[in-house]
């Protein structure tokens, strides 16, 4: 068990190393962040002194080890020199580079578009609010596709069934951002029932949690409703009847509790479409969470900010799957780690 | 698994959790973490609805002083002032209204004198006065923080201003290093607003990034990154306690759901309106579009150090081709209004005697032959979508006309980006071809029209061949105090820009805000939405 853990968590560093890699690759070669910041005008005098403050004028090599493991082995340089600039008012600004802690200390530095700020504790903000979204989401789903397949699996092919698989396919192949308008106009324009947008109060939290559960729920509810249907056909279901056992118990106890773990299986895959589909809710819903951190940033090349919230959303992600991984164990006494 | 391991397994330090109990607990604290967020209520219901303003991009930071977009100028304009505002409708002559100052005067080539208005106080109860002033300009030009970078409009915007010098608690004068004719105009804002010395000196940067002290007819409440800015009223405000005692500045990506949140009486001010939704917002009793000419204004350049739009003929051909006043009959209803200039029609030093390139494709195809390049001519076409009113479309419009001269005189390359790419590739001057520009300018002047994008020295290295004539002609209008010396040369300036046709000539961009029903507000040309404009409309 030791062993396994261990192995799962030398593994994880693998997978996080190699994300961060892509990261780092992909955001230098789409365009240099000094002249994102810069409006047209700007002279070459202060884009050097934009670079020097971020480290940006380094070669590249020495960028990634920066990114990596920071200033630890390397002196920052330059700290403290001023930087005469002719064109500008006072001529001289420091051009201070900031020492990095880089990734294995969880800092990449200060963010680009909220000046002077750490992105780490930016990302740590946001998190919070976009775990409640995917949390309203996951629970939305959960209970009413295990509602709803039951329900089906229990009358199968009857006109319970049929709608409810309407319901399932609808939910599943709906692309979010067209049924979030929808839902908007139904509920918002039309009824006036629920707010359009916004966040704060448990009203805001059901429109995009709706959206943002479909996907899961269609799937889901064809899930248990398979699963279902399959353990109604076991044996042990059929001697429990026939010992008379009431048919509510032998659903509650029988049934249901085995048919759970393909469920428990799924529910921890959602996490990463919850994730996915987190970016589109939260920009129609005005949600500001960590999707629309990530999109605004890398809309601002935000190099820092971007790399800080994969580098954060990877964690979460290995540590998830280690847990779920971890977990079949408990529910189910024939599962071994090896 | 073998026995061996699970023997070895069985040595191992366990700890018991009955899977009955793992379950119970794991579902309990699921459901409890899941509903904890939506037993939370917000704090007590508001005695009056806030004021909601929506933004479709959201805020970089409350630092008035540290920032170079208009979408951040606009909400901070709520909480700081200026020493001097425009008209609406605008009037680069003589629009400019008091503000903080109440009266202004030239005193000789270099020195400007400012009037302050006095027993202002900044919301933490600071005195605004002559010693403010100075403060704010020092700020700016970096000399309060070695370490406060200001954004390039400080750069370029306020190159020519020294100093500020307190006369007396009321007066100040603004030293500049050269004769300086717009310095007025330069305390128009975007940097220039103004800070109160304790509490920016005092406070570290990233605390002055996230909270805001100013003067002005709204007081900082809180702000969260990409979510909402709260903002109550400021009860002592010298022109009068605004209508509306909160304002909620929120950002929405989508404009669907903008305009269904002004539809469902959730949102009072929404910015760009898809011209397509008009309609359904003037029928829906529930608001009003309200449109303007916007001070923002667009052109597509053309990089005049590559081929094939180096050659003058050719950049002619273009204009001559591209059709932009039915374009924008079409695709702006009407609405938008053409240009023949790269001055916005708001700026002091418009030329409005310059005629507009007639459609003229034979006159086109002419160009192109005599232009000597070997026919057909390939040129790229940059342009971006999702940034202003109709963009993409009138680039495909475009592309679409010059396309009409047929295959075997022109193939233009049409080139999409993302805002941020597009950016990050045209400030960096690695675009060829013809490129899709916008512009604005909060001092209404064409110096800020010509000086960052036409000159040698500017960043990226700008489209026409470097020209010491034109360069000279810039600086020269730059260091004139005469009015009409200064507006001849940018009329011959613009002549210059009209003949060598160095760029596709557009348009002033129109903004189409909605508005509820419940607020009476006239937008202006600027951008800038302030609360204090708006009034509740009397049930």
């Amino acid at each position: 068990m030791t062993r396994y853990i261990l192995n799962r968590l030398f593994q994880s560093i693998f997978v996080v190393v190699g994300v961060l890699l892509v990261v780092f690759v992909v955001l230098h070669l789409t365009g240099d962040p000094a002249a994102m910041l810069m409006p047209p005008g700007a002279s070459e005098e202060v884009m050097a002194v934009i670079r020097q403050r971020y480290g940006l004028d380094k070669p590249w090599p020495v960028q990634l080890l920066r990114f990596f493991v920071g200033d630890s082995f390397s002196s920052p340089g330059q700290t403290g020199q001023t930087v005469e600039v002719s064109s500008y008012g006072t001529g001289a600004i420091e051009a201070k580079m900031r020492p990095l802690g880089g990734a294995i200390r969880g800092d990449f530095g200060d963010s680009l578009r909220f000046i002077g700020q750490p992105a780490m504790p930016i990302v740590l903000e946001r998190f919070p609010l976009t775990v409640q979204l995917m949390l309203a989401a996951a629970c939305y789903a959960t209970v009413l596709s295990l509602v709803l397949g039951t329900l089906s699996a229990v009358r199968p092919y009857s006109w319970v069934d049929q709608s409810v698989r309407t319901f399932a396919i609808l939910n599943q192949s709906i692309p979010n951002f067209w049924l979030a308008l929808l839902l908007i106009l139904v509920f918002a324009v039309y009824l006036g029932v629920l707010p359009a947008m916004g966040y704060g109060g448990w009203e805001n939290v059901v429109l995009p949690a709706i959206t943002l559960g479909a996907q899961s729920l269609g799937r889901n509810t064809r899930l248990v409703r398979s699963s279902v249907l399959e353990c109604l056909s076991q044996e042990y279901v059929r001697t429990a009847r026939a010992k008379g056992v009431p048919e509510r118990t032998v659903m509650a106890k029988h049934v249901l509790k085995n048919a759970m773990m393909p469920v428990v299986t799924a529910w921890a895959l959602d996490v990463a479409n919850l994730f996915g589909g987190a970016v589109i809710t939260e920009s129609i819903f005005g949600w500001p969470g960590m999707g629309r951190l990530v999109v605004e940033s890398v809309t601002f090349r935000d190099f820092p900010t971007v790399a800080s919230a994969v580098f954060f959303i990877t964690l979460v992600f290995v540590g998830l799957n280690l847990l779920v991984d971890l977990s079949y164990a408990w529910l189910d006494p024939r599962v071994k780690l090896a | 698994m073998s026995d061996a391991r699970t023997a070895y397994l069985d040595k191992l330090p366990t700890v018991n959790i009955s899977r009955r109990g793992f379950i119970r607990v794991a579902t309990g604290v699921g459901l409890g973490v899941a509903s904890g967020p939506l037993l939370i209520r917000r704090a007590g219901a508001q005695s009056k609805q806030p004021l909601m303003i929506l933004y479709g991009v959201p805020r970089a930071t409350m630092d008035p002083q540290n920032h170079i977009n208009t979408y951040d100028e606009s909400p901070l304009g709520n909480m700081f002032e200026n020493l001097v505002d425009m008209s609406n409708p605008i009037d680069p002559y003589k629009g400019w209204k008091p503000m903080l100052a109440v009266s202004w005067k030239r005193v000789n080539e270099t020195t400007f004198q400012f009037k302050l208005r006095e027993k202002v106080k900044f919301h933490n109860g600071e005195d605004f006065d002559a010693e403010a002033v100075k403060f704010s300009i020092d700020r700016l030009l970096g000399r309060v923080d070695k370490n406060f970078l200001p954004p390039t409009v400080a750069w370029h915007a306020y190159d020519t201003i020294d100093r500020g010098e307190p006369v007396d608690r009321y007066t100040v004068n603004v030293i500049t290093k050269v004769p300086d004719p717009i310095v007025l105009n330069r305390f128009n804002g975007f940097g220039m607003r103004m800070v109160s010395p304790k509490f920016y000196s005092e406070n570290p940067t990233a605390y002055l990034q996230n909270h805001a002290n100013g003067t002005g007819p709204y007081r900082f409440v809180s702000w969260v990154k990409d979510g909402d800015l709260v903002m109550e009223a400021n009860q002592q405000y010298w022109g009068g306690a605004p209508a509306f005692e909160k304002v909620i500045i929120r950002t929405v990506p989508e404009a669907s759901t903008r305009v269904s949140a002004l539809m469902s009486g959730q949102a009072d001010v929404t910015v760009a309106v898809p011209a397509e939704q008009a309609d359904i917002i003037n029928r829906s009793g529930r608001g009003r579009v309200e449109h303007v000419t916007s001070n923002r204004f667009g052109w597509w350049r053309m990089n005049a150090h590559v081929p094939p739009t180096n050659n003058v003929k050719v950049r002619q051909a273009f204009n001559y081709a591209a059709n932009v006043g039915e374009l924008l009959r079409t695709i702006y209803s009407g609405l938008g209004e053409r240009l023949s200039t790269i001055v916005g029609k708001y700026h002091f030093g418009y030329d409005p005697t310059l005629p507009f390139y007639p459609h003229d494709p034979d006159k086109a195809r002419k160009l192109l032959k005599e232009s000597g390049l070997p026919l057909p001519i390939t040129v790229n076409f940059h342009f971006i979508q999702g940034r202003y009113t109709k963009d993409k479309d009138m680039g495909e419009g475009i592309i679409g006309e010059l396309n009409k001269l047929g295959p075997e005189y022109l193939r233009v390359v049409p080139k999409l980006y993302e805002a941020g790419t597009f950016y990050s590739q045209a400030n960096a001057g690695k675009l060829d071809g013809i490129i899709f520009n916008s512009w604005g300018n909060w001092m209404f002047d064409a110096d800020i029209d010509f000086g960052p994008l036409w000159r040698t020295k500017s960043t990226p290295s700008p489209d026409y061949p470097n020209d010491p004539a034109l360069d000279k002609l810039v600086d020269e209008a730059r260091s004139t105090i005469d009015e009409q010396k200064r507006k001849a040369i940018y009329s011959q300036l613009q002549k210059m820009m009209w003949e060598s046709s160095f760029a596709i000539f557009g348009m002033q961009v129109v903004d189409m805000y909605g508005v509820s029903s419940r607020v009476n507000w006239k937008p202006r040309p600027d951008e800038m939405i302030w609360a204090k404009e708006m009034k509740p409309r009397s049930a």
